[in-house]
């Protein structure tokens, strides 16, 4: 009976087991000592614990400290009767805590041993689930409060029953402080209108239908929209309302619009060229302008539409790619220049702006770019550049004009202080150095056979060298150089002179007219990389030759060199021409000074002669006889003296004729072989008386017309001038004719005439010998040269000293009597130039 | 060695197309050293160092070196010649290295303005360095004593 009694509860005891394990609740029992007895499967599933771990204080298991301090108060040692009936705390278990309400009840064994049953039950997903919610209200308020609206509920009565979101502060009401709570919407808006949109859309709302309206509330505008609030029975017991702020998305849609109608209307305008590249540099859109611009039609664009680097040339890819870069950071790009390549492909060049305006899926971006033409800029550009670099050039010519004429005003005021030819060199030289040369020199025909020479030297290190240079007479017959300046008449230019040229073996003869190897060292030192040689000329004859001589790199002579350096030279010539009449008005003055002393001579000695003839034949008839025969011979002699007088006066009356340009000539046909004979024949006694005996070798007959005293008197001094420096030796005379002209040459064999002297023994009071070793006014050739050349002939000579001279005359046979005789020309012959050298 | 280098302390002036220093190596030498284009505000530089220098009885000689300078204004020529004839008491010779040929013409102008015997020209380095010398070997050029 026991057995089976036994057997009943303990077959009751498992089944209670199996009911606690199968419970959900969290089941311990805790001894009296606080220690965990026994555990459910529940507990061991919610811990994780096996049973050597929860077998433990109770306190153990909580989780915080002021909870195990408070359970270990309650179990040890166990104040059964302080025992609360429930208990919270937070489980440990083998992962997280567990916030587990406890149901704590006492139970006694037959000992009256007590045991604590605590049965709990785990809150903590609740717990969370509750914590989630609290979240999500508080979320949703936020998300009401941040939205840019408002809504509010109201019962059918219109009384204001909820208000949220951010829109309140708008209009002036805090969040969750709607004052208006219960206020009906008619008080709200102060208006009793029911066609008032808002009161409007409510009552429409009660009705069941949905809504809009929109208001414009305190400066901002506002879409709402009302729907009627419905109970669980569809019944409708109120309104629900939304009202969006859209006043900043109208004004930017109203600006986007307004933007786009000016992007539009500058697509149209055609002003600037727009384009639009799609994410892949594609060209998408253009207007007319930039097609043009490029020459492409919109067929074109159609067809295939090019890229960006098609159409960029490559060396403006680079500034490209940068520009794409700014814009994907800032947006837009600055304005910079480049080209396109037209369809023509011709290089366009464009100023161009560019900006992103759209995103792609791919996170690439669209742009559009504002193209200028810049063709006419770079037209602009280029011809103002060309004014410039023209305006930089004038006024560097200008400049250079001033100078070149300061330097020309200044040479001619240094030239025209110089009176004297060698001054007049000397200025030449030195007013060129530095303007046009390094150093320069000028070579003069000289005088006589010796040329003057000047130079000068803006280095004063280098004068020595060039005075030693001076003893150096060039070669007259160089082909270069100085001396072929001498013998053209033209200016000659040596822009480059290399050093091989200077050398001793090289081609320097050419230029400088000496092999020597002294001068051609001196001009290595000095230095010699260009020269130019211009003439100074006088009445058309070079008289001297101004060298310029540019030492060092690196000037280089050119032409408008040569213009300036030839007007220089034409001043120095003019100062060269001043000087020489100076030098000749001197000379003159002392010529005619000397020919006072002989006109007062030979005038003296035939009026001496002829007062004293006058007193004898005084004294003869004065005697008581008078002898007839010698007051005869007196009156003859007297007679001869006279007309000797008369004679004299005669050419000094020429003179006077000639230099008032009054000289009268008569023509006349006669035969000039027989005029020849009779002057011969009528001179031969006088010339005889001399030792000279005249040989005559005429044709028969030259007739011509010419004016036969003037000729007879010309051959008659011409006769007399070979009987006075022929004295003793024969004198020949010959006449050629051909049909057009006549010829007649007078040789003596006296002491002849020096080169230097003929080429002024037929000017006035000239004489190349001394007046005291031979008589006479020195006008006998003067004046026939000018009756010769006023019949359009000519007077020469030819003559040695110490050979004899030849005359020779040379007439026209029916003369162009031309009676402007230059009274300035000293000869009728022109001499051969004197040389440079003295060799 | 450049002789020639500015020292750092040297009177100086900069405009947009030129550059000019000036400084004194002795009592009375003076070096100016000019680039570029010689106009009036580099002329004015070159006559207001003078203008503090000048002393009574001192002759000063200037070695100017012009090699690299290409052109020069109208109105800095005129300045500094109307300079020089106010001064030209003080005025030694003045020594001119040159390699421009439009320089060479505005020189020409100064030399005649100034006159000839006051004005030395060069176109080697050398040369001009020779008369500097030539110059610093020189006792002190002072009138008057």
């Amino acid at each position: 009976m026991a057995e089976a009694a036994r057997n009943t509860t303990e077959e009751e005891l498992r089944a209670l087991h199996a009911v606690v394990d199968a419970t959900r609740l969290l089941v311990l029992t805790v001894d009296e000592n606080g220690s965990v007895q026994s555990a459910n499967r529940a507990f061991e599933r919610a811990t994780d614990f096996g049973r050597e771990r929860w077998r433990r204080p109770i306190w153990e298991l909580a989780a915080l400290p002021n909870e195990r301090a408070l359970l270990r108060a309650a179990f040890s040692p166990l104040r059964e009767q302080e025992l609360p009936h429930a208990l919270l705390f937070h489980l440990r278990t083998a992962r997280a805590w567990r916030v587990v309400d406890w149901d704590v009840s006492v139970i006694h064994d037959e000992r009256r041993a007590p045991t604590v049953v605590l049965a709990g039950l785990d809150q903590t997903e609740r717990q969370e689930a509750e914590q989630q919610l609290r979240a999500s209200d508080a979320l949703q308020r936020v998300i009401l409060d941040r939205l840019p609206a408002v809504v509010w509920s109201t019962d059918t009565e219109l009384r204001i029953t909820f208000g949220a979101g951010g829109g309140l502060s708008a209009l002036g009401l805090a969040m969750n402080q709607l004052a208006t709570l219960g206020t009906s919407m008619y008080a709200y808006l102060h208006t009793n209108d029911s066609t008032h949109p808002v009161i409007a859309a409510h009552l429409r709302a009660l009705t069941g239908e949905l809504a809009p309206y929109e208001l414009r509330w305190m400066d901002r505008l506002y879409h709402g929209r009302v729907e009627p609030l419905r109970d669980a029975q569809s019944r409708v017991v109120g309104c629900i309302g939304i009202a969006l702020d859209v006043t900043d998305q109208v004004g930017a849609a109203k600006a986007l619009e307004e933007s786009e109608a000016r992007l539009q209307r500058l697509m149209d305008a055609d002003v600037i060229g727009i384009a639009f590249w799609d994410a892949g540099g594609r060209l998408t859109e253009a207007n007319h302008a930039f097609l043009s611009l490029l020459g492409f039609s919109r067929d074109d664009l159609r067809q295939r539409a090019p890229s960006w680097q098609e159409l960029t040339p490559p060396e403006y890819r680079a500034a490209d790619e940068r520009a794409g870069a700014e814009m994907d950071a800032t947006g837009k790009c600055a304005p910079y220049e480049k080209e396109y390549i037209a369809k023509s492909g011709e290089p366009v060049p464009v100023l161009i702006g560019a900006a992103r305006i759209d995103h792609g899926k791919d996170g690439s971006r669209a742009s559009v770019a504002f193209v200028l033409d810049q063709r006419e800029q770079i037209r602009l550009r280029a011809s103002r550049d060309r004014l410039l670099i023209e305006e930089q050039r004038a006024r560097l010519e200008t400049e250079l004009a001033n100078a070149r004429l300061l330097l020309l005003v200044a040479g001619s005021k240094q030239l025209s202080r110089s009176m004297r030819v060698e001054e007049v060199l000397s200025a030449l030289a030195d007013v060129v150095v530095p303007a046009l040369a390094d150093w320069s020199c000028v070579v003069h025909r000289g005088a006589g056979d010796e040329p003057l020479i000047a130079c000068a030297h803006g280095d004063p290190n280098k004068r020595e060298l060039l005075h030693r240079l001076h003893g150096f007479v060039p070669d007259p017959n160089a082909p270069e150089g100085p001396a072929r300046v001498f013998r053209s008449g033209e200016p000659a230019l040596y822009a480059d002179i290399g050093a091989e040229q200077l050398a001793p073996s090289g081609p320097g003869f050419s230029l400088v007219g000496t092999r020597d190897p002294e001068p051609l060292h001196l001009i290595r030192e000095i230095g010699m990389r260009s020269l130019l040689c211009v003439p100074v000329r006088d009445r058309g004859r070079v008289d001297a030759v101004l060298m310029l001589v540019s030492a060092n790199d690196p000037r280089r002579y050119d032409r408008q060199d040569v213009v300036l350096a030839q007007d220089l030279a034409d001043r120095a010539a003019v100062s060269l021409e001043k000087a020489r009449l100076l030098s000749e008005a001197i000379e003159s003055v002392r010529a005619r000074d000397d020919f006072l002393a002989v006109a007062a001579h030979e005038l003296r000695t035939p009026l001496t002669s002829l007062v004293l003839q006058i007193q004898m034949l005084e004294r003869t008839l004065a005697a008581d006889r008078p002898e007839v025969d010698a007051a005869r011979r007196g009156v003859s002699a007297a007679e001869k003296q006279a007309r000797r007088l008369s004679l004299l006066i005669d050419r000094l009356l020429d003179v006077a004729r000639l230099a008032g340009n009054r000289l009268a000539i008569h023509v006349e046909e006669f035969d000039l072989a027989a005029m020849l004979r009779d002057v011969v024949s009528a001179y031969a006694p006088e010339l005889q008386r001399a030792g000279c005996s005249p040989r005559l070798a005429a044709p028969e007959r030259a007739v011509g017309r010419w004016d036969r005293l003037r000729i007879e008197q010309v051959l008659t001094n011409l006769l007399a001038n070979a009987r006075k420096f022929g004295e003793g030796r024969p004198i020949e005379v010959t006449l050629d004719a051909t049909p057009t002209r006549v010829r007649i040459g007078i040789r003596d064999h006296g002491i002849g005439v020096s080169r230097e002297d003929q080429a002024r023994i037929f000017g006035r009071f000239e004489r190349a010998v001394s007046v005291r070793h031979f008589g006479g006014l020195g006008l006998g050739l003067y004046i026939s040269v000018q009756i010769v050349r006023a019949h359009g002939g000519s007077l020469r000579i030819e003559s040695s000293p110490g050979a004899g001279s030849l005359f020779i005359i040379d007439l026209p046979r029916t003369p162009e009597l031309a009676m402007n005789v230059d009274r300035r020309a000293p000869a009728g012959v022109q001499a051969p130039p004197p040389p440079l050298s003295r060799n | 060695m450049d002789l020639f280098e500015p020292p750092s302390d040297a009177h100086h002036a900069l405009a947009a197309d030129g550059e000019i220093f000036v400084w004194r190596v002795r009592r009375d030498v003076v070096i100016d050293k000019v680039s570029g284009t010689l106009s009036l505000p580099l002329a004015t530089c070159l006559t207001d160092f003078f203008e503090h220098i000048l002393e009574p009885g001192l002759v000063f000689e200037v070695f100017a070196d012009l090699e690299r300078l290409t052109r020069y204004t109208h109105e800095a020529r005129e300045h500094i010649s109307h300079f020089a004839l106010q001064h030209l008491a003080f005025v030694g010779a003045n020594h001119f290295l040159i390699s421009s040929k439009i320089v060479a013409l505005g020189l020409s102008s100064f030399k005649q303005d100034i006159g000839g015997e006051r004005v030395r020209f060069y176109t080697e380095r050398s040369s001009f360095l020779q008369s500097y010398y030539d110059t610093l070997a020189s006792p002190l050029r002072e009138r008057g004593r």
